[in-house]
């Protein structure tokens, strides 16, 4: 699966409030009209809300936003290994290491000092984790728009030794990345979407190109 | 006797000052950066890291990497998708064609060429004489039904690229190089090697199958495989026996 969203994403944002906005427009002009336009827009508007209360009833199988509060999505953790969930980038440092993202919750390391047998010694957790590159054993990652600096010298002594904010726009998923999927309509009140879990949604108000 | 004392100091002082440099070049000499896949979009290069969203190029001074700047940001075009590394070059693919920035000034790269191609997700890989690139349509790749890999002509200057052939693929994805051998990720069909004695025309070789290849990344006779499900490993010190090390998921 390779990682891409956004452009059309986010043309696609912008489409559906250009609809809402013509929509509104096309309503301004239909009250400088006449009074038998305002009844058509009343019943308009009325038959629409029939349909809206009619369609609250169809689930459909669909993704669902996974979120986390603003004030958690900075944290960097290390945790014990873990199974990988979404597959993502891969790094080789020297011989022995390589680490590998799981896609917006973090990096897996993996120590293959004997190729037949890695095996994952940690699980950093980065949330909004993409992109990573080792320097002189400092990890450099995206943990949303910041850039964090781990020193990775000693794998069992794991720790974030630098943060650099808001200097890495990664532009990522903020609607789903399958095609003509329906989708929970994301309420930043409720936190950061950091990934979607698909499951059957009641009424479904956005959906994918 | 005061001058012998005096002497042992000098001595002294000065096997102190030896050290501290013989430490201070033994520290240069350690400083290491890794190897990254062709999906990456963080380029590391000496002092530098470059990283790209969808329309810009990051320069960030890392001459300390606890301790990143942002130096410069640049325009480079519509939908970027990767960043690729070699010599004194970036070479930066993006839905529709590749572009190829000069490092000669670090903190501001220079935009050298761009070839359009059909559109589609592509990342890039280049060695000094060739760029390969793979194009694949899907979600946000266009509405064109293209897979292919592209191989370009470089000059000596690592720069002018032309085109030379394009190789119908299934759903090529990532790609490494390791010599004469060219490894192509095709979700459908597998891990495809290609012989690229003639750089102008890879050769197929063989194909591995048996997971589902997104990237790859060549470090030494080792193979570093992204899977959609985790990650593999294969020996490759013998392109003729090429054998599976491990699974991890």
């Amino acid at each position: 699966m390779k990682l891409h969203f956004t452009t059309n994403n986010v043309q696609e944002l912008i489409v559906l409030k250009l609809r809402k906005t013509n929509f509104l427009q096309k309503l301004k002009k239909m009250k400088q009209n006449t009074i038998i336009s305002i009844t058509t827009a009343c019943f308009i508007t009325i038959s629409s809300l029939i349909a809206c209360t009619r369609s609250q009833e169809s689930n459909v199988m669909g993704f669902a936003p996974i979120y986390m509060p603003e004030n958690q999505i900075y944290i960097v953790d290390v945790l014990s290994p873990r199974s990988t969930e979404t597959a993502g980038k891969i790094y080789q440092y020297g011989q022995g290491l390589t680490l590998q993202v799981d896609v917006s919750k973090g990096i897996h390391v993996i120590n293959v000092s004997i190729p037949t047998s890695p095996q994952k010694v940690k699980f950093i957790s980065i949330p909004g984790v993409s992109e990573i590159a080792v320097k002189n054993n400092i990890l450099i990652a995206n943990n949303f728009n910041d850039l964090v600096s781990i020193d990775i010298s000693n794998l069992n002594a794991i720790q974030l030794v630098g943060r650099t904010k808001d200097v890495y726009q990664a532009n990522q998923g903020t609607i789903p990345s399958e095609p003509n999927a329906f989708f929970e309509c994301p309420n930043e009140k409720k936190g950061v979407v950091i990934g979607w879990e698909k499951k059957e949604l009641v009424n479904p108000k956005c959906k994918t190109l | 006797m005061k001058s012998i004392y005096i002497g042992l100091w000098a001595i002294l002082i000065i096997s102190l000052f030896s050290q501290c440099n013989k430490s201070n070049q033994s520290a240069n000499i350690t400083q290491t950066t890794g190897k990254a896949g062709s999906l990456s979009r963080f380029a590391l290069v000496g002092n530098y890291l470059y990283a790209i969203n969808n329309q810009k190029l990051m320069v960030y001074g890392a001459s300390d990497p606890k301790n990143l700047s942002l130096l410069n940001t640049l325009n480079v075009g519509e939908s970027i998708e990767t960043i690729f590394p070699f010599q004194d070059k970036l070479f930066i693919a993006s839905n529709n064609g590749m572009y190829m920035y000069s490092l000669a000034n670090p903190i501001a790269p220079i935009k050298e060429s761009f070839v359009q191609h059909i559109t589609g997700c592509d990342p890039v890989v280049a060695n000094e004489t060739h760029a390969y690139l793979t194009i694949h349509s899907g979600r946000n790749c266009g509405s064109n039904n293209i897979n292919v890999l592209q191989v370009y002509k470089l000059d000596s200057n690592l720069a002018n690229p032309t085109f030379k052939t394009s190789i119908p693929l299934s759903n090529p994805i990532g790609l490494g190089l390791k010599d004469k051998y060219l490894f192509v990720c095709d979700k459908v069909q597998g891990l495809i090697v290609f012989d690229i004695s003639d750089g102008d025309s890879p050769i197929e070789k063989q194909i591995i199958t048996g997971e589902t290849f997104v990237d790859v990344i060549v470090y030494n006779d080792l193979l570093v495989c992204m899977l959609d499900n985790g990650i593999a490993y294969y020996n490759i010190a013998d392109i003729n026996n090429i054998t599976k090390l491990a699974v991890l998921n």
